[in-house]
């Protein structure tokens, strides 16, 4: 072409076809959007996992047993602050101490239910009398204070005591169920031979148990 | 100057990947003028103006000179990112067709005394409406025949189709090389035998064009296929083939269909 006006505006056309390239900024762009949005969900759901571990009961306890390292477990639980729950890693300082109250399989352990000290303190007797079934007042605990009424040919004696256990089975086939109270040891006789008891639930007023891990 | 119509299927990715080979030392210009519309704007990312339309109303008509009518034209040619030079059609079948119309007075006769190597896009033409403007002006045309493997009884309908259109540009035009993209379900050999026995003597060479839809998907505008990457796949190497035999005349060494 030696014309100059037939020269192409853009110059000559050269060789070879150059594709349309990646939009590499574009790319950079959703990749970073990308790792951003996971991250994001990442947080979040780690956010919403504040399961913390805690102490619970495998198997029934009864009140004044001692905890044994095979009746406790750690399980996760998500739980608000507020809940009562003893942290996992204190199991092992619950082995030993005594339930106060009877601890239901599955149920999770809170410091309140547990003493150091055995139920029946130094000076004191457990005796089980027989009550008849619907002579139990009710609101009748483990550990509500109660006072023993036995009935006299003057006047009816009155011991005070503490419920350590409650009778297991409510329905006896003749109608009598056991009790065991703990008393003055020595009330624990005369209680003991008393064929006819009676149980008055008085005012609570202190937990003895409480009263020892306050002291201890 | 040299002339090349292409005419039949794929025409546009086969001009595209034919300039994209043609030798270094040619210069070579893409001229859309499929009445059926243009598509090569849309697929090179470019407007779609300056088109046809716009040279063929900007070219006097009374213009003599091929050299003031040639300006116009190269002021008016689109370069393309991909390294592309070339004229599109409109958009839209009716402008197109006009301006092919009215670029047989002015336009073609100028390019075809240019020194350019114009790749004229005829698209997929009814063998009653060719332009014979652009046929006469070209030294070669290149009929471009697809092969559908979905079906052989319908690919044989095609076909005589294809011997159709063979025959009617044997009329006019001065050297006919036949590219067959494909090889399923008929062997392009016995294509192109079927239609030199059909239209004898009418075919000077013919080729083979591979069926790559990645590279036709490239030229169409797809990213993500690199420049050198391209260059191997094989409808551009089988289109260097045919660029060659296109450039050096039918001396030169011609691709044998079942060759790619």
């Amino acid at each position: 072409m030696t014309d100059p006006r037939m020269t192409p505006a853009d110059g000559p056309s050269g060789r070879g076809f150059q594709p349309v390239s990646r939009r590499r900024s574009r790319i950079a762009l959703g990749v970073l959007l990308a790792a951003v949005a996971i991250g994001g969900n990442l947080f979040v759901y780690a956010s919403l996992d504040n399961a913390a571990p805690a102490v619970q009961v495998v198997r029934d306890v009864p009140a004044g047993e001692q905890l044994t390292a095979d009746m406790l477990r750690t399980v996760d639980v998500d739980a608000d602050s507020t809940v009562n729950l003893v942290p996992g890693d204190q199991l092992d300082s619950l082995v030993g101490t005594y339930a106060k109250v009877r601890l239901v399989s599955g149920s999770l352990v809170t410091a309140e239910a547990l003493q150091p000290m055995p139920l029946v303190s130094a000076g004191s007797s457990v005796v089980a009398i027989q009550v008849g079934e619907g002579t139990l007042p009710i609101g009748v605990r483990e550990r509500a204070p109660i006072v023993l009424v036995i009935p006299g040919e003057v006047e009816p004696t009155s011991i005070d005591a503490r419920v350590v256990g409650l009778p297991v089975d409510t329905a006896s086939a003749i109608g009598i169920q056991s009790l065991s109270v703990e008393v003055d040891a020595n009330d624990a006789a005369t209680v003991a031979a008393a064929d006819d008891v009676r149980v008055v639930l008085v005012e609570p007023t202190g937990d003895p148990g409480a009263r020892q891990d306050g002291e201890s | 100057m040299t002339v090349v119509a292409i005419v039949g299927d794929c025409t546009t990715t086969t001009c595209v990947a034919l300039a994209a080979v043609w030798p270094v030392d040619d210069e070579v210009l893409v001229l859309e003028a499929d009445p059926s519309g243009g598509s090569l704007a849309g697929w090179l990312d470019t407007p779609n103006s300056p088109s046809l339309a716009t040279i063929v109303a900007n070219v006097r008509a009374g213009d003599s000179r091929h050299d003031e009518a040639m300006s116009t034209v190269w002021a008016m040619t689109q370069r393309s990112h991909s390294g592309i030079s070339f004229v599109s059609a409109p958009l839209r079948s009716l402008p197109a067709r006009r301006a092919i119309e009215e670029a047989s007075i002015a336009v073609v006769p100028a390019l075809a005394a240019g020194d350019t190597v114009v790749l004229a896009d005829l698209g997929r033409r009814d063998p009653t409406d060719l332009p014979a403007s652009i046929l006469e002006a070209a030294t070669t045309t290149l009929v471009v025949h697809r092969q559908h493997a979905a079906s052989a009884a319908a690919e044989a309908v095609r076909l005589d189709r294809l011997v159709e259109l063979v025959e009617v540009l044997a009329v006019s035009a001065h050297d006919i090389v036949l590219a067959i993209v494909g090889s399923d379900p008929f062997d392009p050999a016995e294509i192109a035998q079927h239609v030199d026995t059909s239209v004898p003597g009418a075919l000077a060479d013919a080729a083979t064009l591979a069926d790559d839809p990645l590279t036709a998907a490239v030229i169409a505008g797809r990213a993500g296929v690199s420049a050198s990457r391209l260059r191997r796949l094989p409808l551009m190497r089988s289109a260097a083939g045919i660029a060659s035999r296109l450039a050096l005349g039918s001396a030169s060494a011609l691709v044998t269909p079942g060759a790619s």
